[in-house]
């Protein structure tokens, strides 16, 4: 009785959930956001938007592509959103309110429940924050990585 | 025995799939995919019943051989009190 399903199917069930003031818990796909979410061991706790978004906050939005993305704000400038997965180094701008569809309000991480607005979050967000350091650290660290076969 | 309130049916990629809102959504997480009997036990379970009377409906809708209908009730209705979201109450 479970089954796994694509964003595009499941975005309505989620905005049905969320709206609800419910929590919709999603696996995500991909390494965009390691080290926070390894894919098949972590996940996601969505839920409605909240009025306003800041910086750090991770957000599931549609690209104008038809893709789904589950990225962090890193900047907001003139009503619209720059985005960057934390594996990332290029910035992402331009992405507007009404691209996005859920707020990761918290992240399972590992079996441990780990709330956005929580110290354990907050501190993992600074350590992150510089993109002038990612750029620096981060294709390193992927180089290396493909030269192991690890993500 | 009931069902807990607080999900929706919905169909996503042409399956009916139930799916906890609101407070029930932070308590459950997951969704229940439904085929047509698992629909029809699910509705029933709307009200206070029995598992014979839930067999009762099915013969009665579909015309099934009566045994077969009792396990499909037994074994659906097992897994949604596994979960937590048909009671005995």
């Amino acid at each position: 009785m479970t089954e796994s399903y694509s964003l595009s199917e499941l975005e309505a069930i989620i905005r049905r959930v969320t709206d609800s003031g419910g929590e919709f818990e999603l696996y995500p796909k991909g390494t965009s956001m390691l080290p926070l979410i390894l894919e098949g061991r972590d996940s996601v706790i969505l839920s409605c938007l909240p009025d306003e978004l800041t910086a750090g906050d991770v957000v599931l939005y549609r690209r104008d592509d038809g893709s789904y993305v589950l990225h962090r704000i890193i900047g907001c400038d003139g009503g619209t959103y720059t985005m960057c997965g934390d594996n990332q180094y290029n910035a992402e701008p331009g992405i507007r309110r009404d691209q996005m569809i859920a707020f990761a309000s918290a992240f399972i991480i590992n079996g441990k429940r780990i709330e956005a607005d929580s110290p354990e979050n907050l501190r993992y967000i600074k350590r992150r924050r510089s993109l002038k350091l990612r750029r620096m650290y981060l294709p390193v660290i992927h180089r290396l990585r493909s030269l192991v076969g690890r993500r | 025995m009931r069902r807990k309130q607080g999900f929706i049916v919905d169909e996503i990629a042409g399956e009916n799939v139930a799916v906890p809102v609101g407070e029930m959504s932070k308590s459950f997480h997951g969704m229940i995919k439904l085929n047509g009997t698992a629909l029809f036990i699910w509705e029933q379970l709307e009200n206070d019943v029995t598992e014979e009377q839930i067999t009762d409906a099915i013969v009665a809708a579909y015309d099934v051989d009566r045994s077969l209908a009792a396990a499909d009730v037994a074994r659906i209705v097992g897994v949604l009190k596994n979960a937590g979201i048909v009671t005995d109450d």
